[in-house]
């Protein structure tokens, strides 16, 4: 709904005074109306003139009236009339890239997220209205990991890089109230959305990660350094005698892993956890390459974007049995599950799963990261509203067409 | 005309109302349409048939010598020259009459408009009336074989008089336009105009307006010997009976000198009997000297005010 009027040049508004102050002039009380006679010698011998109170106090010619009003309407026009939109509080969405890059320090003491995060605000800072509101949303490839009313330090952190998350795939979230935050700015190019990127240095840093080791780039050079530690990996020591503790021990023997009681994730680079056992636990069974899996199970609780499908059950493919992401597998069968089948095949198919979740003791970055440079880059976003204000209506037309019609019918108006 | 101090106001206020525009066509003005041309006609034709009867009746067609002609008699007016009373018809009817003598063909008619504007007060506007009265008188006029010359001054202050002579009817179309542009915006008196040669040389002459700018006295040089002097007050309704209540700013259009008044009754009642008075005088003094006087709102058709003239 257009509400508000506001005027382009204001400054016109000034002169509005004075088609009043004419109005005053032309019409201040001289007295009653004068009637045309050719007797007031007549009447003059007879009525000494009325006292000033006994005169009507104003006389108000059409014409005068009519001459204001056009004047009124010039000035207005003059002034540039223009209706806007009310605008409702916009709500934005703050895109912060999860790709490992953004936890790279480039040499200085802070991340490249932190930095591009503070170009986000002071971008904020440039549009937010009263009423807004601002999401922050922690994204990988189209899938929002995290939102957020503010921005959490462990998106840029060092435990979110190892997760080697993809960078958002920047079209999906190409609108009017949306800031792209991320390290490389300069190729994005957006219709709507708001860029922030703190751009990159060339530094070197450990692309490539595996236990016991990893390959550290820097450009011109790769180099083979040994790992500062051994991967640490969090499993109970109670389901250690379980088929699947006893794969995973024999896993971690192979891969040269240590196995540790279970910790903050922050401190090892995989926890294989199980559900707690309880009264409700059923049976179930899940098979994959020619190996089974069964045993009771208890339901596991809701799980992240990241989270991926490794068994369910074969009666309920709703019910999951292991569910695994780059850092943490989850299973949901009890310590007495037993394998049925291939036990060679089930082995291979866990060593692979491990591997494939266990996160580099080190962040890891692409290759692309430590070579490209790229200057920062802090673009506005544009409001959803904008389509609504490029539509406001100028007036100034209509008020020259009153004053003209008024000035029309003050010269051919009599009185 | 002493000013109150008011007027300073007024006046500065008449000045700026007069640059914001006021046009010549705010003047009253003059229509003589289709309409009017029919009732003149016809009015000059029973005018015309009424003379003749009465030339009849009344055993006209005796010459009284001097270049007078004497075509018939009219009733005596109160105050006129009794020289003129026919005693024999007198001892016949018991009522006076008076002999109505007209020169030979080629009697001149002198009919002066005002057109100050004053005239221009109404509704209807007294210069409506006036033109129409003029008109009038000249088509009878014409009708009966007088030459007729319709004179008033020519614009604002200007002391030039135009006139239109007609010696034929069938030109009397030319003293109707002549009154259609006649426009209510003189600032000079009728005694002026009345003293121009044209009016003096003319042996009938009618002066139709408001009169308000003369005094009789002023208008005695045409009353002359030989000469008849109609003289025609044209005034408007407001004028006759003015409102008798309520608080107004008189406005003399032609000085605009400016009078507020609160109205009442008694106030109405005096405006009256001082009006009455004023007219009485001009009756009084015209009628001593043997000329006549009429009075007629502007609102009263033509034909009576000139049934009452002639």
């Amino acid at each position: 709904m257009f509400e508000a009027l506001v005027f382009d040049s204001s400054y016109w508004l000034w002169a509005l005074p004075l088609p009043a102050l004419l109005a005053w002039w032309f019409s201040r009380a001289i007295g009653a109306a004068p009637q045309p006679t050719g007797a007031v010698d007549v009447w003059r011998s007879l009525a000494p003139e009325a006292p000033r109170a006994a005169r009507r106090s104003w006389r108000w010619s059409a014409r005068v009236l009519l001459t204001v009003g056009a004047l009124t309407s010039a000035l207005l026009a003059l002034a540039g009339p223009r209706t806007t939109p009310r605008e409702s509080p916009t709500s934005w969405r703050v895109v912060v890239d999860a790709s490992p890059s953004m936890a790279w320090q480039d040499g200085g003491a802070t991340a490249r997220g932190e930095r591009a995060i503070a170009l986000a605000r002071r971008v904020l800072a440039g549009v937010l209205e009263p009423g807004d509101d601002v999401q922050w949303q922690l994204v990988s490839a189209e899938r929002v990991l995290e939102r957020a009313s503010e921005p959490d330090p462990r998106w840029w952190g060092a435990q979110t890089a190892r997760l080697s998350l993809e960078r958002p795939r920047w079209s999906a979230f190409d609108e009017p109230g949306v800031v792209w935050v991320t390290d490389r700015g300069e190729e994005l190019l957006s219709r709507h959305a708001g860029v922030c990127a703190s751009g990159e240095a060339k530094s070197e840093g450990v692309i490539a990660s595996w236990p016991g080791s990893h390959l550290w780039g820097s450009g011109e050079a790769w180099t083979a350094q040994p790992a500062s530690r051994a991967p640490r990996v969090a499993l109970d020591v109670g389901y250690r005698s379980s088929a699947i503790g006893r794969a995973s021990v024999a896993w971690a023997r192979a891969r040269g892993v240590d196995l540790v009681e279970a910790r903050d994730p922050a401190e090892v680079e995989l926890s294989i956890e199980f559900a707690p056992s309880t009264p409700l636990a059923r049976r179930a069974a899940g098979a994959r390459e020619g190996w089974r899996l069964e045993g009771s199970a208890a339901e596991l609780g809701s799980g992240t974007p990241l989270d991926e499908t490794w068994l369910a059950d074969v009666q309920e493919r709703s019910r999951l049995l292991v569910r695994a992401a780059r850092g943490r597998v989850e299973c949901a069968l009890a310590v007495d599950h037993v394998i049925a089948g291939d036990s060679a095949a089930f082995v291979v198919s866990w060593a692979e799963l491990l591997d494939r979740v266990l996160l580099p003791v080190q962040v890891t970055v692409p290759l692309d990261a430590l070579l490209v440079r790229s200057m920062p880059v802090e673009r506005a976003p544009q409001r959803p509203l904008d389509e609504q204000r490029s539509a406001s209506q100028p007036l100034a037309h209509v008020f020259a067409a009153c004053a003209a019609v008024l000035a029309l019918f003050a010269a051919v108006v009599r009185r | 005309m002493q000013r109150a101090p008011s007027l300073q106001w007024a006046a500065a206020a008449r000045a700026i109302d007069l640059a914001m525009g006021e046009r010549a066509d705010d003047f009253a003005r003059v229509s003589l349409g289709a309409d009017y041309v029919a009732r003149a006609r016809r009015f000059a034709q029973s005018y015309a048939a009424q003379r003749g009867r009465q030339a009849l009746a009344l055993g006209a067609g005796r010459r009284a010598g001097g270049g007078d002609e004497l075509v018939g008699h009219r009733p005596l007016r109160v105050g006129e020259d009794a020289r003129d009373l026919d005693w024999e018809l007198y001892a016949r009817l018991e009522r006076p009459f008076v002999r109505e003598r007209r020169a030979e063909a080629g009697e001149r008619w002198a009919i002066a408009l005002d057109t100050s504007r004053s005239m221009g007060v109404g509704p209807p506007a007294k210069l409506q009336c006036a033109a129409e009265v003029a008109g009038a008188l000249a088509v009878c006029g014409l009708r009966i074989g007088a030459r007729v010359e319709l004179l008033a001054f020519a614009a604002v202050a200007d002391e030039r008089v135009v006139f239109e002579s007609c010696a034929r009817e069938v030109d009397w179309m030319r003293c109707v336009r002549w009154l259609e542009a006649r426009r209510a915006q003189g600032l000079v008196g009728m005694a002026r105009l009345c003293a121009q040669q044209r009016v003096l040389a003319a042996r009938r002459v009618f002066v139709v307006g408001d009169l308000f700018d003369c005094e009789p006295a002023q208008l005695l040089p045409l009353a002359r010997r030989g000469r008849a002097l109609c003289a025609l007050a044209i005034l408007a309704p407001a004028e006759l009976t003015p409102p008798s209540s309520g608080d107004v700013l008189w406005s003399d259009p032609e000085s605009d000198a400016r009078l507020a008044v609160r109205l009442d009754g008694p106030l109405a009642e005096r405006y009256r009997a001082a009006l009455a008075a004023r007219l009485a005088r001009w009756s009084t003094t015209l009628a001593r000297h043997g000329q006549s006087f009429h009075v007629a709102s502007s609102a009263a058709s033509f034909e009576d005010v000139v049934r009452a003239a002639l």
